[in-house]
């Protein structure tokens, strides 16, 4: 007997192993070719406070999205088995610490007091006293669960006996605990487990030796115990190489594979990780020879941060900078100057819950509108979402080619959903891959840099033989400052015709995706990392007999709209739902805005956890039934 | 705590044990240079805490930290409100924090 799919829950105090146990996972499922999805949720704090990875495992397809119930819940301490009893499936198992027995509620220090009272009063209304003992009695006693009670510290003490355990490594022997008691249930094979284990450590001998063994131990414990409920099938995927990535990493790639020269950056959640990556790949090499490098530039600031992206792309380089919500507010003068003097210059805006510090480590999509209509006056900008990680990949590399083609500021949305999730992903078709710098001159005779030749003028770079003023006045076709009511309307209309160029230019089909056809029996308009969730949850309601549709819309700016206009205006306007991450629906106020059409039917999340599967789909059918508006909510 | 304490002289109350600051039951012995299961395991190193120290340990120090509770204790009034609990002025951190925790604000 063996399952296609299994999903799984595991969680921790953060910052004490759950993320090891994570990779080591996610490694070893993908040695193994499993199509692999795991979310990573924690608190915006240093330690201690619950964080979990959500994952799903597949053995024929990359997963797009979440779901619950999941089959098994892995808790490293108690406070996990008290948030996520409920959401364990029937039958499903819990992997916990028995030692922990005896600990309640009550005295657990890193819970907030408000989800504390909410599980205490749940926990009465089930008859179940706050204990773990008999919080585990209850879900087994009613045949709700397996449980697979492992006592930490005894394996740890078997361990200790064959080992000399490193104290400064203490965390990772418990997350091998964990990831030992997976494996077992998953039935994964002692090879897949050591290459996880090694990728992970990678050179730290000792280290891999150690969790090996415990891994490995914890899991054949398993399989004799409790068998391998959760087998999974060989896998299906039919692909030779994976990627384990988070999307921060597959920006990070696409960037350095994009040509990227100059990276700047002012740590913030959840965007820091792609600069640490492109950080480590700063000196380019192919087979040893150097190629160049690229420099990522930590800056005092988010206002100098795209400042010296502004300047090293006058200079010629290929830039760009990365940052969340916050950052992007300080962002924003510098980002009118770009526009106003056709910097080609790339951001890339990790969205987060806002406003203000908001939730710094969760998801939201609430920044569409920021994006579309930050800084004063008026100037061409692009506005670009992917939806998930593949997408994220091209798109960042058509963000730096679209930047420096029109010569315009290019803000590539993304969201902590998708820059924090793992995927195993294939690797990316690199013959769909090109490189445009635009129109670049050398040549410094009469050089005018506003040339009136059209919506795109030549550019020359600073050090090269033209000359050229930059000053954020209005200007001549020189850069000079000029005032003149004739010129500002000839330099004003070359800047924002670039919108009617690229709206020509590139394919609106390009720039929103149809996903099912127009017999479809209602319509979701989604963006961003709501694209995975929206498919599935189509895909799942069509084996009911519902037969849905997707429209992803991936450029706001400029928008596509009398291609989405058409494919919206095919749907009887109440069968047309927006599924967003915000209160207002914002891609809801662009449709509007563009192409006269009110979607006024909408499903939204704002908690800062992602949408799944499960509540979607009641979501969808509440819609269908007749409510207008859906707001979801589900998620520790 | 997770554990009822057996009276015995486990590694838990001894003086020479850095209890791990998350996993409570690890602890790291200053005299044996070790990771102890400390609910279970003793020596005769073992030299318990004298709670009486706890006074004088917060006033030169300046901070303890109870256990039980997760929380700083720096006026002797908040001592006053943890004299039952296992209250430390010292704590072990492994290195997995810094490779997991977050990078930025």
């Amino acid at each position: 007997m063996s399952v296609k799919e299994a999903n799984i829950l595991l969680g921790g105090p953060q910052g004490a192993g759950l993320e090891t146990t994570a990779q080591i996972l996610t490694s070893s499922l993908a040695y193994l070719g499993y199509g692999v999805l795991a979310d990573r949720e924690y608190y915006s704090n240093i330690k201690g406070r619950h964080s979990y990875i959500h994952a799903r495992i597949s053995a024929e397809m990359i997963p797009l999205s979440l779901s619950y119930p999941v089959e098994i819940v892995g808790a490293m301490d108690s406070e996990t088995i008290f948030t996520h009893f409920e959401d364990l499936g029937d039958g499903g198992y819990l992997i916990y610490d028995s030692s922990t027995d005896n600990r309640t509620l009550s005295s657990i220090a890193s819970m907030e007091p408000i989800l504390k009272n909410r599980i205490t009063e749940r926990l009465k209304r089930l008859g179940v006293e706050a204990k773990v003992s008999s919080l585990v009695d209850y879900l087994a006693s009613n045949g709700r669960a397996e449980i697979v009670a492992l006592d930490f510290p005894s394996i740890l003490d078997t361990f200790k006996k064959r080992f000399e355990p490193e104290p400064i490594q203490a965390s990772r022997y418990v997350s091998s605990i964990l990831v030992g008691a997976v494996c077992g249930l998953l039935d994964i094979d002692e090879e897949a487990v050591k290459y996880g284990v090694s990728r992970r450590f990678m050179k730290k001998e000792k280290l891999i030796e150690h969790n090996v063994f415990l891994v490995n131990y914890v899991a054949d414990y398993i399989r004799e115990n409790y068998g391998s409920p959760y087998k999974l099938d060989n896998s299906r995927l039919s692909l030779n190489e994976m990627l384990t990535v988070m999307g921060n990493d597959v920006v990070a790639m696409a960037k350095i594979v994009g040509g990227l020269r100059y990276q700047s950056y002012y740590p913030i959640t959840p965007a820091s990780d792609e600069s640490f990556f492109i950080e480590a790949f700063e000196r380019l090499e192919v087979d040893g020879d150097s190629i160049g490098g690229i420099v990522v530039f930590q800056t005092e600031d988010e206002i100098a941060a795209i400042t010296s992206a502004i300047g090293a792309s006058l200079t010629g380089a290929r830039v760009a900078t990365a940052t969340s919500g916050p950052g992007f507010s300080l962002m924003v003068e510098g980002l009118g100057w770009a526009g106003h003097s056709e910097v080609p210059l790339v951001i890339t805006y990790y969205q987060r819950g806002g406003p203000s510090t908001g939730l710094p480590t969760r998801g939201g999509q609430s920044d569409l509108l920021f994006t579309l209509f930050a800084s004063h006056g008026e100037f061409p900008r692009i506005v670009l979402a992917s939806g998930d990680h593949i997408e994220a990949f091209y798109d960042a590399i058509e963000a730096m080619n679209y930047a420096e083609r029109y010569q315009l500021p290019v803000i590539h949305l993304l969201d902590k959903f998708l820059a924090n999730s793992f995927i195993t992903m294939g690797i990316p078709d690199f013959s769909k891959i090109y490189i445009d710098r635009g129109m670049i001159v050398e040549d410094g005779e009469d050089y005018r840099r506003y040339e009136f030749n059209g919506p795109i003028s030549p550019r020359a770079n600073l050090g090269s033989k033209a000359v050229m003023w930059y000053t954020g006045d209005e200007h001549d076709e020189y850069g000079h400052i000029t005032e003149d009511p004739e010129y500002r309307i000839k330099m004003y209309n070359k800047r924002m015709e670039k919108l009617d160029l690229i709206d020509k230019e590139i394919d609106p089909e390009k720039r929103a995706v149809l996903y099912g056809d127009f017999s479809a029996d209602y319509l979701l308009v989604g963006w961003g990392f709501v694209k995975g969730v929206a498919i599935d949850s189509i895909n799942k309601l069509r084996s009911q007999g519902l037969n849905g549709a997707y429209l992803h819309l991936k450029m706001f700016s400029p928008f596509p709209s009398s291609y989405v206009k058409s494919i919206i205006g095919s749907f009887d306007s109440d069968r047309v739902i927006l599924v967003e991450h915000n209160y207002l629906a914002q891609a809801g106020k662009i449709v509007a805005m563009n192409t006269g059409t009110i979607i006024d039917r909408m499903i939204v999340k704002y908690t800062g956890r992602p949408i799944y599967v499960n509540e979607l789909i009641i979501g969808i059918r509440k819609i269908l039934e007749g409510e207008m508006r859906v707001v979801l909510s589900y998620g520790a | 705590m997770e554990y009822v304490h057996n009276g015995g002289d486990t590694c838990i109350d001894c003086r020479y044990i850095e209890l791990h600051d998350i996993y409570r039951y690890m602890g790291y012995c200053e005299v044996k240079y070790e990771l102890m299961m400390v609910y279970r395991t003793t020596c005769n190193h073992f030299s318990p805490i004298d709670r009486g120290e706890l006074w004088e340990t917060l006033e030169t120090g300046g901070w303890l930290y109870c256990i039980d509770c997760g929380e700083v204790i720096f006026f002797t009034d908040e001592l006053k409100l943890h004299l039952d609990h296992r209250v430390r002025n010292k704590l072990f951190s492994d290195i997995i924090a810094t490779e997991e925790s977050p990078a930025a604000d």
